[in-house]
């Protein structure tokens, strides 16, 4: 390199770095390397072991409890969409869904991302439902960190974390000590509670600390006004209340010595006014119950080897009431009815894992372990027509079995500067056969401060139960015989930490196999169902659908960050873009419903110290994405969305301390179309979309004694 | 309707299990350790390279004494925290050297730091509060930095620990402990630590 090249690499170096070494700075480059060392992200989820977000074997980014607290956050959609890297949740009819890198799968109830609560997974196998709104009912004032770990992640924790892993870890009793109380009231109108408690102490002798919170979330958001639709002669529009939600949780963790118990119970109802069924009656809801109990046992049987016992089992069931007073949405017979839909599944099981650290150092370390599962699911559709006073079951099933998991991940240093880590795991699923999941990491890092990393990944997720067994006599085939979905990942990731600034520039490429869309059934399908009994004799071609392995899409794609602090750790800042070209292969290459291909936010805050508050600000931008649930073939991409978020929080004194925050969108419209009606028809020419409220209003009190 | 299954019976079980893990439990997760090992030893050279006596202490080579218990956890953080720290050559622009040493007593830790001119002790996983004390009494009016790998003994003995809120390392010091054994940071690094009580 010449003098003169390297005078201006030296000073386009310093013109893009001299800022967030002059942020970090504080004076000397050793308190700043200081400062950036300690703003090192730390995530277990990635590799089942504790190590720093640039040596773990994905890319990973941490929304911290003081995040959420300084700029108001009260779910995780919030925290995905404006505090994290390379996810984003899109309001749907009901609750958000959520993508990754370009990639959302529109209707899948968030069976793509593998969500945890302490490593416990809350994706049920009904129909692997996990929900990121309220209705995640997780009370996130017990929140410590939520790791959001992108990319294929069935190396260690098998089906659905195809996306990504989130992983929201709850506080220790040291973090969480004392007696907590909050209420908050948003208009348009939305209220939160919640009280916790956490302590320590010992008994016989031994360590134990317990953390536990009681919450409720609940919203009647604010009256939209929706298109008038006719369906079946009748009307539907109006205006109506957007959604009423109601939200109460628990969660309590016990740590003695090396045990670890956790238990969850929650409910969520929502209403469906604007999804299903006649407009705007209140008797048309849905609801969710969980009830999760998780016991962990950790012995050390030697210097280099530990071995770890989980026992966890879970209750879930989902019930949704829709009434309808349109004949065709009934059965025959009946020119009005109540449909109900339910599922429930029921699943424990027994993971044993060893970890062998053959060098007693950490540079050469095996993990084994096995996750043997029961699961029950059972379902079933009853059709209630409430003139005749009768209830008619349809297309129940009952199915269960064990399935099995065994992971193999070998992590090996071999210098100082190089880490590998090398991860197969197999699931063994009687009714699916078999799936193995690799992944290959390399972790270098090159120069100071900088790091590079290079992955391969796969992933799979094992069709629900109800993709594979809901059936309708009227509109929907069974579909038994579906295959897993697979994707396979390659990415590429540096990492550059200047001060306390940390610069992340990401690329990605993925290819996704055998994807579960709906499908119209072919006419030897519905004669078929018509012969053995699944379809009524009316049935026809274009009205009756069924799942299908019938999509593969390819993706590819940057991703990138910036995130630090200065000012004494009182200012803090970041900002991430992901930039994705998704496409479905073959055909059409059409784009994915509701998958925006550029999308990203900032967000800065800034402590004014001692009583004064914390002042906040954050924004996420989504660009243009195809409608989702629209027949129309040139309905106009959703408008890019803009979202302000901006908070107000501090101490009063005597433990009591008060936040204000407010959030407003730029664009009405979402992503998703609304109403009965999906294709033009005579009058109806525009594909109606579901509205989404412009702005909300908090202000909250706390108290922590 | 939908069919009722019989209740199942966890407490009865789940009590049980309770009363024996907690009969087996050992006190390692009290001490477990929060922060990665090879995290803290960035910390830790990072943060002591700020310690304004650590050149008159160190005397022209910056000892690191990592102390062990008898326990698997200790012997298993002492020989990680090792095979991070030998990667430092350098504290404070001083040359780096790291020994690994079994507890004995304090008396003797006393006087290892004052003939060996240690400048660093790593109190691995396993200490109690009682040895940090005794410890800290042992070596009051000394130069030494000692740290903890658990948060819980600063305030007990140790000069500095490492805790994990967050998702994210904290350092937290004891001022106190840190003038009686002659560790000084700026107000810049005190700025980034938590400070106990």
């Amino acid at each position: 390199m010449t003098t003169s090249r390297r005078a201006r690499a030296a000073l386009l170096a310093a013109v893009l770095l001299g800022p967030a070494v002059a942020l970090a700075g504080g004076g000397e480059a050793g308190v700043a390397d200081l400062a950036g060392l300690l703003n090192e992200p730390v995530v277990s989820t990635a590799s089942k072991t504790a190590e720093t977000a640039g040596l773990a074997p994905a890319m990973a980014s941490v929304v911290s409890a003081e995040d959420l607290r300084r700029h108001g956050i009260d779910s995780l959609a919030q925290a995905i969409d404006f505090l994290a890297l390379g996810m984003l949740t899109e309001p749907s009819w009901a609750t958000p869904e959520i993508g990754a890198r370009g990639v959302l799968l529109s209707g899948d109830y968030g069976n793509h991302v593998l969500l945890l609560v302490d490593g416990h997974a809350m994706n049920e196998p009904w129909d692997g439902t996990a929900y990121y709104d309220l209705s995640a009912a997780i009370p996130l004032d017990l929140v410590d960190h939520i790791e959001v770990i992108l990319g294929p992640g069935s190396v260690l924790y098998g089906s659905s974390a195809m996306l990504g892993v989130i992983n929201v870890i709850t506080r220790r009793a040291k973090d969480y000590a004392g007696v907590h109380a909050l209420a908050e009231g948003a208009v348009p109108v939305g209220g939160h509670a919640a009280i916790g408690y956490g302590g320590e102490s010992t008994w016989l002798g031994r360590p134990v600390e317990l953390t536990a919170a009681l919450d409720y979330a609940g919203t009647r958001g604010p009256r939209q006004g929706y298109g008038v639709q006719t369906y079946d002669g009748q009307p539907w529009g109006g205006v109506a209340r957007h959604r009423a939600l109601d939200v109460p949780s628990a969660y309590l963790r016990l740590l003695a010595g090396d045990l670890e118990v956790s238990a969850r119970a929650a409910l969520s109802r929502r209403a469906a006014t604007q999804i299903w069924g006649s407009f705007d009656d209140p008797r048309n809801w849905e609801r969710d119950r969980w009830l999760s109990l998780d016991v962990r046992y950790g012995v050390s049987l030697s210097p280099s080897l530990q071995a770890n016992l989980h026992l966890y089992g879970d209750l879930y069931d989902y019930l949704a009431h829709e009434p309808s007073a349109a004949g065709a949405d009934c059965l025959d017979g009946q020119a009005s009815c109540v449909i109900l839909n339910s599922g429930v599944s029921r699943w424990g099981g027994a993971e044993l894992s060893g970890t062998w650290d053959w060098l007693t150092d950490g540079r050469f370390v095996t993990l084994i372990g096995a996750d043997l599962r029961y699961r029950e699911v059972r379902s079933w559709t009853d059709y209630d027509d409430p003139t005749a006073g009768t209830s008619t079951r349809v297309m129940p099933y009952d199915q269960g079995g064990f399935t099995l998991g065994a992971y193999l991940q070998q992590t090996l240093r071999p210098a100082g500067w190089l880490s590998l880590n090398a991860g197969v795991r197999l699931d063994r699923d009687p009714q699916l056969g078999s799936h193995v999941s690799p992944r290959l990491a390399a972790v270098a890092s090159t120069w100071t401060g900088g790091t590079v990393k290079a992955i391969y990944s796969e992933a799979f997720r094992a069709p629900t139960f109800y993709e594979r067994y809901y059936a309708d006599p009227l509109t929907w085939l069974a579909a038994p015989g579906l295959r897993p979905e697979t994707v396979r990942s390659v990415e590429g990731v540096v990492e550059q930490r200047v001060g306390a600034d940390r610069f992340r520039l990401g690329a990605f490429r993925t290819w996704w196999s055998d994807l579960v869309l709906t499908v119209p059934a072919t006419q030897a399908d519905i004669d078929a169902g018509i012969a053995g009994g699944a379809l009524d004799p009316g049935a026809t071609l274009g009205a009756v659908f069924t799942y299908a392995n019938a999509s593969h899409v390819n993706s590819y794609g940057l991703n990138a960050d910036w995130d630090g602090s200065g000012l004494g750790q009182r200012l803090h800042y970041g900002a991430g873009v992901t930039l994705a070209r998704s496409r479905r292969t073959g055909g059409d290459a059409s784009r994915l419903a509701a998958a925006a291909q550029v999308f990203g936010n900032a967000r800065v805050s800034y402590d004014l110290g001692g009583r004064l508050p914390v002042a906040a600000l954050a924004a996420r931008v989504v660009g243009p994405r195809p409608l989702s649930g629209t027949g129309f073939t040139d309905a106009p991409d959703a408008k890019t969305q803009v979202e302000l978020r901006a908070a107000l929080s501090g101490p009063l004194g005597g433990g009591v301390s008060w936040r204000l925050a407010g959030d407003w969108a730029l664009t009405r419209g979402s992503a998703y179309a609304v109403g009965p009606l999906r294709a033009p028809e005579p009058g109806y020419d525009a594909q109606a979309v579901l509205p989404l409220p412009r702005w909300q209003a908090l202000a909250g009190i706390r108290i922590d004694r | 309707m939908r069919r009722r299954h019989r209740p199942c019976r966890p407490r009865l079980g789940l009590a049980g299990l309770v009363l024996a893990a907690l009969a087996l439990a050992s006190r390692a997760r009290a001490d477990a350790v929060p922060v990665p090992v090879a995290l803290q030893a960035d910390l830790l050279f990072a943060v002591a390279a700020q310690d304004r006596n650590l050149p008159a202490r160190a005397a022209g080579k910056v000892r690191t004494l990592i102390l062990t218990r008898k326990t698997d956890e200790s012997i298993r953080a002492a020989l990680r925290f090792r095979s991070a720290a030998v990667g430092k050559a350098l504290v404070g622009g001083l040359p780096h050297v790291v020994e690994v040493s079994a507890f004995a007593s304090a008396a003797e830790l006393a006087e290892a730091v004052k003939t060996k001119r240690v400048a660093i002790v790593y109190l691995t996983p396993g200490f109690t509060e009682e040895d940090a004390a005794e410890i800290a009494r042992a070596l009051e009016g000394g130069s030494v930095l000692t740290v903890s790998a658990a948060p819980a003994l600063v305030g007990k003995g140790a000069v500095l620990g490492f805790d994990l809120v967050s998702g994210r390392a904290k350092l937290v010091v004891d001022l106190t402990r840190a003038t009686r054994q002659q560790v000084a940071f700026s107000p810049d690094v005190l700025g980034l630590m938590a400070v106990h009580p």
